[in-house]
């Protein structure tokens, strides 16, 4: 039972995909993949308590490791398997066969099927303790979601996936690079393995070259300051539940990659995590004063996430283990709210679009009202205790530069939130303008679960429990 | 875990706004509801004056280690008191402001306004650093709706500062010290003698901790950080009397007072002369808007900067440190919320009967509202110090504590103060009453509508029964700050 359930948050998203491609009815299979996503969530929550302890190991044809492909999953991944699935589930279900924010609306169940390619990509590089593997997820996730934002509403949808597509297959390009050079230098390719030998002929040329490419390269992918240019056109472009949907985990699973490749397995020291730290806070103000400069709606909200993202990486890099607990922390503020608010937003582009609001959609107006008080950071939300880890993990670095880079972060936010705020509460809906139809119906569910996790994820301390034991997981205090 | 009666004020206003907002109830209904919550929360408060206060509650582990709680002591209660006796006035006079104007958007306007007091008497339960900054937050939010109740431009310039000043410093300053406290000491929770008394700190730490709690306290409006509150009058007048004089501002002082009492500790702060520097901006403060509000010539601006000043008093206090000083400031809490409410809902009845905004425009007007303009004065001379005001005690206090800190230039800055008072508030009344030509003939007699009136009298009168009726505070508050009267 607990064995197979390891590889069930990779398995189920992968087997349910064809199925849905089969099953062929749209309505049938918006449900089907729904479910499958909420499902591959709920094993990796069955598997919480196990991992609290110790990391849980799958071998793939009882080959044992380093020689067979193993899967681990510990205090670190198992909750970001929560997330994706999760995620998942509540995007696609805003992702209603009716919908007509997506394009080719006569072939919804190929948009399902790549829906769950992703998410089983994506849960690939979070289970696997195989370094060549992720590589192979990492390319699953990304090819697939070119084709999910290539299906979006605009003309230039399809650009901006290839541009993406172009900037991306750079990435995976690095990462196959920076495997093999950790490859020529250890000879392994199973994380733990790899960590070991890294660390008997400690930074070997070649094996430190490996993982600064591999730093590179999922750099890129995680839109990590300064290699983050193609994800305002993504997200922009994208249908929304997909955009709701990278919103919430893509890069953020790319972070993890990096953490958990470039500061565990390559074992980066502290020259270079002070780098990565510093590159991060530059990131930390380049987004949000980005986001201050907007025009779009989903543009500002994708520099925001270009700084939001940065704090997580600024938090890892302290190299401590409650920076590691405040990155987790961070993972799942983010997600939820960035993610509440795309799909909150749904259709609202311009800010147009969302003037006056109060006087017509009072629901989506709280609801939005609510998530933006979580972006800010304000007390009780999710975005509160991200902030305080954050804090309080660079105050107990001494990081005095790091903490004025933060606070200085947080005013700058104040500006974008107020910009979002201001149209809905303020302005009046003069040219009756209807771009946006109330929230209602199925819509509402996954808005007013986002909000009530929000809450949640502030109100009680379990993300910094879980996150201590990550910290824990990643090598950092016992 | 049953019901606690600190729960009641926190969640009782938060659910009428709540139902105000949702049902949507006719108005009558709606204001007559706030009306009798509002005098059964005062009530209630009264009540805890006599019948002594519930005990403490712990309310969640929010982080790990940090418990929110509920705890009630003498600051606290005096503040949330204040807060509940003028919300029930202030809705009374709110109705007839908003009917008497004209106003729109009735709904979202009470709804704010019960949240706001909802989130001030938070901060004023609040047991711990946290709490209190929720409660802090919650109510710069919920404040931000009734500052640009218009939805003009003016108001959104006028919520832009608003909100830019309170959070940034409140997210930039507050915050990062509350953290600070936390990672120094490890608790959070509000402990007699002070948090950091114990925790060896260097006099160089304390006081950049000290200033960063002072300033990030942005709704004391020290100077220069005081910009949102000329800032938030363009909201209703209503607003601007209960909140703008009473509830937000009274939560920045009561917060100053509490962090120094309860988080520092008089000990620590005198031995180590960490307040000094905030001491001289306090008094700066005092007197340079002072200054601001004599220039001054719309009314409500005038008050604004009045506000201002009389706000760096209690900062004053807080940081003379001594304990007939901290007492000084903590009856400054009661008197100066009576006296300045009825200032301002004089102005508000002037607006609503006359249509005068500016303080040159008044000539002659006392006599046809003479009961708008007697009360104007009776508030002014609490303000200024004058018995029997109930301000006069706060002066008197403070320039004892000043004198038992040594600190004779304060006192000096208190008399000037008082002169600078008396030169901006009293002409509005003198000009209502003497200025103008002549008056020949019968004056038509033309009051705002009972509703503002009736609120008006009684806080005017109100500001005078405390300085009869000041005993029980005193008692109280000189339990925690340690004077022997």
């Amino acid at each position: 039972m607990l064995s197979s359930l390891i590889i069930a948050p990779v398995l189920i998203p992968l087997v349910a995909a064809p199925i849905v491609l089969l099953i062929g009815h749209a309505r049938v299979g918006w449900i089907f993949a729904c479910l499958a996503s909420f499902a591959s969530a709920v094993s990796a929550y069955l598997l919480l308590d196990d991992v609290a302890t110790s990391p849980v190991h799958y071998h793939f044809g009882n080959w044992p490791p380093p020689f067979g492909i193993e899967y681990v999953l510990d205090a670190l991944n198992t909750p970001l398997l929560m997330l994706t699935g999760t995620a998942a589930a509540l995007a696609l279900m805003t992702a209603t066969p009716a919908s007509t924010e997506e394009r080719f609306a006569e072939r919804r169940p190929v948009f399902y099927c790549l829906f769950l390619l992703c998410l089983s990509g994506l849960n690939g590089i979070l289970a696997t303790g195989d370094a060549f593997n992720v590589f192979v997820f990492l390319e699953i996730s990304s090819l697939t979601t070119y084709g999910l934002v290539a299906a979006g509403p605009r003309a230039g949808s399809a650009l901006a996936a290839f541009q993406y597509l172009v900037l991306g297959t750079l990435g995976g390009s690095f990462v196959l690079l920076g495997l093999g050079f950790w490859l020529q230098a250890t000879g392994s390719l199973n994380m733990a393995d790899i960590q070991l030998r890294l660390l008997e002929t400690p930074y070997g040329a070649v094996g430190l070259a490996g993982t600064l490419m591999l730093m590179l390269g999922f750099s890129l992918k995680a839109a990590s300051f300064p290699l983050h240019q193609w994800l305002p056109a993504v997200y922009t472009a994208a249908p929304w539940p997909v955009t709701a949907f990278l919103a919430a985990c893509a890069t953020k699973v790319a972070i993890y990659a990096m953490a958990r490749l470039a500061l565990q397995v390559g074992g980066l020291d502290e020259h270079g995590r002070a780098i990565l730290g510093f590159v991060a806070l530059i990131g930390i103000i380049w987004g949000a004063v980005a986001a201050c400069f907007q025009r779009d709606i989903r543009r500002m909200l994708a520099w925001s996430s270009v700084s939001q993202l940065a704090y997580i990486v600024f938090a890892f890099s302290l190299g401590t283990a409650a920076g590691v607990a405040a990155a987790m922390a961070q993972f799942f503020g983010h997600a939820v709210i960035k993610g509440g608010i795309f799909l909150t937003l749904g259709p609202a582009r311009t800010f147009d679009d969302i003037a006056g609001l109060r006087d017509r959609d009072f629901l989506r107006t709280a609801l939005l009202t609510l998530l933006t008080m979580g972006l800010l950071g304000v007390p009780l939300t999710a975005g509160f205790a991200a902030k305080w880890g954050l804090l309080s993990a660079t105050l107990a670095s001494d990081h005095v530069f790091g903490l004025g880079v933060l606070i200085i972060g947080s005013l700058i936010a104040v500006v974008y939130c107020l910009r979002l705020m201001e149209p809905i509460w303020l302005r009046h809906n003069d040219d009756d303008n209807h771009a946006v139809p109330a929230l209602r119906g199925i819509y509402v569910i996954p808005s007013l679960i986002t909000v009530l996790l929000m809450f949640w994820l502030g109100t009680s301390p379990w993300a910094a429990n879980m996150g201590r034991l990550a910290a824990v997981s990643l090598g950092y205090g016992a | 875990m049953s019901f606690h009666p600190l729960l009641l004020p926190v969640l009782v206003p938060a659910l009428l706004a709540l139902f105000i907002a949702v049902a949507n109830p006719r108005a009558n209904i709606r204001e007559g509801l706030a009306v009798l919550i509002g005098i059964a929360n005062a009530a209630l408060w009264l009540s805890w004056w006599i019948n002594g206060v519930p005990p403490a509650l712990g309310l969640a582990e929010v982080l790990p280690g940090v418990e929110m709680r509920l705890e009630l002591e003498p600051l606290g209660l005096l503040f949330g008191t204040v807060a509940a006796v003028l919300w029930p006035i202030t809705t009374v006079y709110a109705a007839g402001y908003m009917r008497g104007n004209n106003e729109k958007n009735h709904k979202p306007f009470f709804a704010a306004f019960a949240a706001s007091i909802a989130g001030a008497q938070l901060i004023a339960l609040a047991g711990d650093l946290i709490t209190l900054f929720v409660g802090y937050e919650w109510l710069t939010l919920a404040t931000w709706p009734l500052v640009t109740h218009k939805r003009n431009a003016d108001a959104q310039r006028g919520g832009r500062v608003y909100l830019g000043f309170l959070l940034a410093t409140s997210l930039g300053l507050l915050l990062p010290a509350i953290v600070a406290t936390v990672v120094i000491t490890g608790r959070t929770e509000f402990i007699e003698g002070g948090l950091l008394s114990g925790s060896g700190l260097s006099a160089g730490v304390l006081m950049l901790l000290f200033a960063a709690y002072m300033f990030g306290t942005g709704k004391a409006a020290l100077m220069p950080i005081h910009y949102w509150l000329p800032a938030a009058m363009v909201a209703p007048t209503p607003v601007s009397a209960l909140l703008h004089a009473v509830a937000v501002v009274k939560a920045g002082v009561f917060i100053v007072l509490k962090i120094t009492i309860y988080v520092f500790g008089p000990e620590l702060l005198i031995r180590t002369g960490a307040a000094s520097p905030v001491l001289w901006v306090a008094a700066s403060s005092l007197i340079l808007a002072s200054v601001q509000a004599w220039r001054a010539d719309h009314i409500k601006q005038r008050l604004a900067y009045s506000t201002v000043s009389q706000l760096a008093y209690v900062s004053v206090a807080a940081c003379l440190l001594f304990p007939q000083a901290l007492l000084g400031g903590a009856i400054q809490i009661l008197a100066h919320a009576f006296g300045k409410i009825t200032l301002f809902f004089c102005a508000g009845a002037i607006y609503t009967a006359a249509h005068k905004q500016y303080v040159s425009e008044l000539d002659g007007l006392g006599w046809k509202m003479p009961f708008t303009f007697a009360a104007f004065l009776i508030a002014s001379f609490s303000i200024i110090g004058l018995p029997p005001g109930a301000g006069a005690w706060v002066k008197w206090y403070i320039a004892a504590g000043a004198i038992d800190a040594g600190q004779w230039a304060i006192l000096a800055v208190l008399a000037g103060s008082t002169l600078l008072n008396i030169g901006y508030l009293l002409p509005i009344p003198l000009r209502g009453f003497l200025g103008g030509a002549a008056n020949t003939g019968p004056v038509q007699r033309h009051e705002a509508p009972p509703a503002m009136v009736i609120p008006l009298l009684l806080t005017a009168a109100l500001s005078v029964f405390w300085f009869f009726a000041v005993g029980p505070v005193i008692s109280r508050v000189s339990s925690i700050t340690g004077v022997g009267l």
